[in-house]
Protein backbone atom coordinates (compact mmCIF):
# COMPACT_ATOMS: atom_id res chain seq x y z
CA UNK A 1 0.00 0.00 0.00
CA UNK A 2 1.29 3.44 -0.90
CA UNK A 3 0.82 6.03 1.78
CA UNK A 4 1.90 9.64 2.05
CA UNK A 5 1.12 12.39 4.54
CA UNK A 6 -1.32 10.12 6.34
CA UNK A 7 -3.42 9.50 3.22
CA UNK A 8 -3.78 5.96 1.95
CA UNK A 9 -3.28 5.86 -1.78
CA UNK A 10 -4.46 2.35 -2.56
CA UNK A 11 -7.37 1.94 -4.93
CA UNK A 12 -9.98 1.18 -2.28
CA UNK A 13 -9.04 4.16 -0.10
CA UNK A 14 -8.96 6.57 -3.01
CA UNK A 15 -12.32 5.38 -4.36
CA UNK A 16 -13.77 5.63 -0.84
CA UNK A 17 -12.52 9.19 -0.45
CA UNK A 18 -13.86 10.15 -3.87
CA UNK A 19 -17.23 8.67 -2.88
CA UNK A 20 -17.15 10.54 0.43
CA UNK A 21 -16.36 13.88 -1.25
CA UNK A 22 -18.96 13.32 -3.98
CA UNK A 23 -21.54 12.52 -1.30
CA UNK A 24 -20.57 15.65 0.65
CA UNK A 25 -20.84 17.74 -2.51
CA UNK A 26 -24.24 16.43 -3.57
CA UNK A 27 -25.77 15.62 -0.21
CA UNK A 28 -26.66 12.18 -1.56
CA UNK A 29 -25.81 9.15 0.53
CA UNK A 30 -25.12 5.63 -0.74
CA UNK A 31 -23.59 6.63 -4.04
CA UNK A 32 -22.62 3.63 -6.15
CA UNK A 33 -19.11 4.55 -7.27
CA UNK A 34 -16.32 2.33 -8.53
CA UNK A 35 -13.31 2.75 -10.83
CA UNK A 36 -15.48 2.61 -13.91
CA UNK A 37 -17.93 5.31 -12.83
CA UNK A 38 -18.04 8.47 -14.93
CA UNK A 39 -19.09 11.04 -12.34
CA UNK A 40 -20.63 13.38 -14.92
CA UNK A 41 -22.15 10.86 -17.34
CA UNK A 42 -23.68 8.95 -14.43
CA UNK A 43 -25.23 12.28 -13.31
CA UNK A 44 -23.65 11.99 -9.90
CA UNK A 45 -22.13 15.46 -10.24
CA UNK A 46 -23.28 18.40 -12.33
CA UNK A 47 -20.87 21.06 -13.57
CA UNK A 48 -21.09 23.13 -10.39
CA UNK A 49 -20.70 20.05 -8.20
CA UNK A 50 -17.71 18.98 -10.30
CA UNK A 51 -15.94 22.29 -9.73
CA UNK A 52 -16.52 22.12 -5.97
CA UNK A 53 -15.58 18.43 -5.87
CA UNK A 54 -12.21 19.09 -7.58
CA UNK A 55 -11.43 21.87 -5.11
CA UNK A 56 -12.22 19.52 -2.23
CA UNK A 57 -10.07 16.80 -3.78
CA UNK A 58 -7.11 19.15 -4.30
CA UNK A 59 -7.33 20.25 -0.67
CA UNK A 60 -7.66 16.70 0.64
CA UNK A 61 -4.67 15.32 -1.25
CA UNK A 62 -2.68 18.56 -1.63
CA UNK A 63 -2.41 18.06 -5.38
CA UNK A 64 -3.11 20.30 -8.36
CA UNK A 65 -5.54 19.05 -10.98
CA UNK A 66 -5.21 21.32 -14.03
CA UNK A 67 -8.15 21.63 -16.40
CA UNK A 68 -6.00 20.36 -19.30
CA UNK A 69 -5.38 17.15 -17.37
CA UNK A 70 -9.06 16.82 -16.55
CA UNK A 71 -9.85 16.87 -20.25
CA UNK A 72 -6.89 14.97 -21.70
CA UNK A 73 -6.98 12.19 -19.09
CA UNK A 74 -10.76 12.07 -18.81
CA UNK A 75 -10.57 12.51 -15.05
CA UNK A 76 -14.30 12.45 -14.59
CA UNK A 77 -13.88 8.66 -14.71
CA UNK A 78 -13.05 7.55 -11.16
CA UNK A 79 -10.30 5.10 -12.16
CA UNK A 80 -8.48 7.79 -14.15
CA UNK A 81 -8.82 10.19 -11.23
CA UNK A 82 -7.46 7.59 -8.80
CA UNK A 83 -4.42 6.99 -11.03
CA UNK A 84 -3.85 10.71 -11.49
CA UNK A 85 -3.87 11.44 -7.74
CA UNK A 86 -1.56 8.53 -6.98
CA UNK A 87 0.93 9.66 -9.62
CA UNK A 88 0.71 13.28 -8.53
CA UNK A 89 1.70 12.50 -4.95
CA UNK B 1 -28.70 36.66 -0.03
CA UNK B 2 -32.30 37.00 1.11
CA UNK B 3 -32.60 33.26 1.58
CA UNK B 4 -30.32 33.42 4.62
CA UNK B 5 -32.09 36.32 6.25
CA UNK B 6 -35.64 35.49 5.23
CA UNK B 7 -36.00 31.71 4.78
CA UNK B 8 -33.49 30.31 7.25
CA UNK B 9 -34.69 32.08 10.43
CA UNK B 10 -38.22 30.69 9.93
CA UNK B 11 -37.17 27.04 9.83
CA UNK B 12 -37.39 24.88 12.92
CA UNK B 13 -34.46 22.52 12.55
CA UNK B 14 -32.17 21.43 14.09
CA UNK B 15 -29.91 21.16 11.08
CA UNK B 16 -26.35 20.00 10.96
CA UNK B 17 -25.42 21.08 7.44
CA UNK B 18 -26.45 23.82 5.03
CA UNK B 19 -25.73 23.87 1.30
CA UNK B 20 -26.83 26.89 -0.71
CA UNK B 21 -25.98 26.67 -4.40
CA UNK B 22 -26.38 29.02 -7.34
CA UNK B 23 -25.63 26.82 -10.37
CA UNK B 24 -27.20 29.19 -12.86
CA UNK B 25 -27.29 32.97 -13.13
CA UNK B 26 -30.72 34.56 -13.25
CA UNK B 27 -31.99 38.11 -13.55
CA UNK B 28 -35.58 37.14 -12.83
CA UNK B 29 -37.45 37.78 -9.61
CA UNK B 30 -38.78 34.82 -7.71
CA UNK B 31 -38.90 33.16 -4.33
CA UNK B 32 -37.61 30.11 -2.54
CA UNK B 33 -40.27 27.38 -2.32
CA UNK B 34 -40.13 24.04 -0.54
CA UNK B 35 -38.87 21.30 -2.84
CA UNK B 36 -40.95 18.24 -2.10
CA UNK B 37 -39.29 16.33 -4.91
CA UNK B 38 -35.46 16.31 -5.09
CA UNK B 39 -35.81 16.48 -8.89
CA UNK B 40 -37.11 20.04 -8.56
CA UNK B 41 -33.55 21.23 -7.95
CA UNK B 42 -32.51 20.17 -11.44
CA UNK B 43 -32.24 23.23 -13.64
CA UNK B 44 -33.14 25.60 -10.81
CA UNK B 45 -31.15 28.82 -10.56
CA UNK B 46 -30.63 28.23 -6.85
CA UNK B 47 -31.26 25.60 -4.23
CA UNK B 48 -31.02 25.39 -0.46
CA UNK B 49 -30.48 22.02 1.19
CA UNK B 50 -30.52 21.51 4.93
CA UNK B 51 -29.49 18.20 6.43
CA UNK B 52 -30.46 16.98 9.87
CA UNK B 53 -33.03 14.78 11.59
CA UNK B 54 -35.72 16.50 9.51
CA UNK B 55 -34.05 17.57 6.26
CA UNK B 56 -35.43 20.48 4.29
CA UNK B 57 -34.92 21.60 0.71
CA UNK B 58 -35.91 24.70 -1.21
CA UNK B 59 -35.51 25.79 -4.81
CA UNK B 60 -35.65 29.23 -6.35
CA UNK B 61 -38.83 29.48 -8.37
CA UNK B 62 -38.43 32.25 -10.96
CA UNK B 63 -41.36 34.26 -12.20
CA UNK B 64 -41.67 36.11 -15.51
CA UNK B 65 -40.49 39.49 -14.22
CA UNK B 66 -37.02 40.85 -14.68
CA UNK B 67 -35.57 42.04 -11.39
CA UNK B 68 -35.27 45.80 -11.21
CA UNK B 69 -31.74 47.02 -10.91
CA UNK B 70 -31.22 49.15 -7.87
CA UNK B 71 -29.78 52.55 -8.73
CA UNK B 72 -27.62 52.23 -5.63
CA UNK B 73 -24.38 50.31 -5.65
CA UNK B 74 -25.01 47.31 -3.36
CA UNK B 75 -21.31 47.22 -2.51
CA UNK B 76 -21.11 50.90 -1.60
CA UNK B 77 -21.44 50.18 2.12
CA UNK B 78 -18.33 48.02 2.10
CA UNK B 79 -16.07 49.77 -0.38
CA UNK B 80 -13.08 51.40 1.21
CA UNK B 81 -13.52 49.58 4.53
CA UNK B 82 -11.65 46.45 3.49
CA UNK B 83 -8.07 45.49 4.34
CA UNK B 84 -6.01 42.94 2.45
CA UNK B 85 -3.12 40.73 3.49
CA UNK B 86 -1.96 37.89 1.25
CA UNK B 87 -4.81 35.43 0.84
CA UNK B 88 -6.88 37.28 3.45
CA UNK B 89 -9.32 40.15 3.30
CA UNK B 90 -11.21 41.65 6.19
CA UNK B 91 -13.69 44.29 7.25
CA UNK B 92 -13.59 45.17 10.91
CA UNK B 93 -17.29 45.79 11.57
CA UNK B 94 -20.18 44.19 9.70
CA UNK B 95 -23.71 43.55 10.98
CA UNK B 96 -25.34 40.13 10.69
CA UNK B 97 -27.84 40.89 7.92
CA UNK B 98 -25.08 42.26 5.66
CA UNK B 99 -22.57 39.56 6.58
CA UNK B 100 -22.71 37.49 3.44
CA UNK B 101 -23.07 40.39 1.04
CA UNK B 102 -19.88 41.73 2.59
CA UNK B 103 -18.18 38.31 2.39
CA UNK B 104 -19.06 38.02 -1.30
CA UNK B 105 -17.70 41.51 -1.94
CA UNK B 106 -14.47 40.71 -0.07
CA UNK B 107 -13.86 37.44 -1.90
CA UNK B 108 -14.59 38.95 -5.30
CA UNK B 109 -12.25 41.87 -4.61
CA UNK B 110 -9.57 39.56 -3.22
CA UNK B 111 -9.67 37.45 -6.39
CA UNK B 112 -9.56 40.52 -8.63
CA UNK B 113 -6.42 41.66 -6.78
CA UNK B 114 -4.66 38.32 -6.33
CA UNK B 115 -5.78 36.17 -9.26
CA UNK B 116 -7.18 38.11 -12.18
CA UNK B 117 -9.67 40.85 -12.89
CA UNK B 118 -10.39 39.46 -16.36
CA UNK B 119 -13.94 38.21 -16.61
CA UNK B 120 -16.30 38.13 -13.68
CA UNK B 121 -15.97 36.30 -10.38
CA UNK B 122 -19.32 34.96 -9.24
CA UNK B 123 -20.45 33.32 -6.05
CA UNK B 124 -21.66 29.76 -6.62
CA UNK B 125 -22.06 28.01 -3.30
CA UNK B 126 -22.09 28.28 0.47
CA UNK B 127 -21.58 25.24 2.68
CA UNK B 128 -21.52 25.11 6.43
CA UNK B 129 -22.03 22.67 9.28
CA UNK B 130 -22.53 25.66 11.61
CA UNK B 131 -26.16 26.21 10.73
CA UNK B 132 -27.33 27.34 14.15
CA UNK B 133 -24.46 29.79 14.51
CA UNK B 134 -25.20 31.15 11.06
CA UNK B 135 -28.89 31.58 11.83
CA UNK B 136 -28.09 33.56 14.96
CA UNK B 137 -25.46 35.67 13.24
CA UNK B 138 -27.56 36.78 10.26
CA UNK B 139 -30.37 37.86 12.60
CA UNK B 140 -28.11 39.87 14.90
CA UNK B 141 -27.32 43.54 14.26
CA UNK B 142 -24.15 43.44 16.33
CA UNK B 143 -21.21 44.53 14.22
CA UNK B 144 -18.49 41.91 14.05
CA UNK B 145 -15.12 41.40 12.39
CA UNK B 146 -15.45 39.60 9.07
CA UNK B 147 -12.55 37.86 7.38
CA UNK B 148 -12.32 35.74 4.25
CA UNK B 149 -9.45 33.43 3.35
CA UNK B 150 -8.87 31.63 0.06
CA UNK B 151 -8.10 27.99 0.80
CA UNK B 152 -8.00 26.53 -2.74
CA UNK B 153 -7.78 27.91 -6.25
CA UNK B 154 -8.07 25.96 -9.50
CA UNK B 155 -6.58 27.31 -12.70
CA UNK B 156 -7.82 30.84 -11.99
CA UNK B 157 -11.29 29.44 -12.67
CA UNK B 158 -12.73 28.46 -9.30
CA UNK B 159 -11.94 28.84 -5.64
CA UNK B 160 -12.85 27.76 -2.13
CA UNK B 161 -12.84 30.36 0.62
CA UNK B 162 -13.39 30.25 4.36
CA UNK B 163 -15.55 32.91 5.98
CA UNK B 164 -14.63 33.83 9.54
CA UNK B 165 -16.62 35.95 11.96
CA UNK B 166 -14.72 37.19 15.01
CA UNK B 167 -12.05 34.63 14.13
CA UNK B 168 -14.40 31.63 13.94
CA UNK B 169 -15.02 29.80 10.66
CA UNK B 170 -18.73 29.93 9.90
CA UNK B 171 -18.77 28.58 6.38
CA UNK B 172 -17.06 27.87 3.11
CA UNK B 173 -17.90 29.90 0.01
CA UNK B 174 -17.11 28.81 -3.54
CA UNK B 175 -16.52 31.12 -6.49
CA UNK B 176 -16.17 30.59 -10.21
CA UNK B 177 -14.86 32.93 -12.90
CA UNK B 178 -16.76 33.59 -16.07
CA UNK B 179 -14.23 34.32 -18.79
CA UNK B 180 -14.64 37.53 -20.79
Amino acid sequence: MTEQAGQSLDDASLVATISELAAATTGRANLQIDRGTDLIEAEILDSLDWSVFLLDLEKRYEVTIPDEEVESRNLQVVGNLVDFIRNAK
Amino acid sequence: MHVLTEVLPGLEGPFDFLDLGFPRFTTRTGRFVAAGDPGMAKGAAASLKLRGPTPAAFVYEEDASEAERSPEDPEADFKGHEEFGGELARISAVSGPELFSAAIYLIKTLHERNVTSDGKWIYTRLRTPSVDALRELVADDTRRALEVRTTALRDTQSSANEVLVDGNVIGEVFFARISP
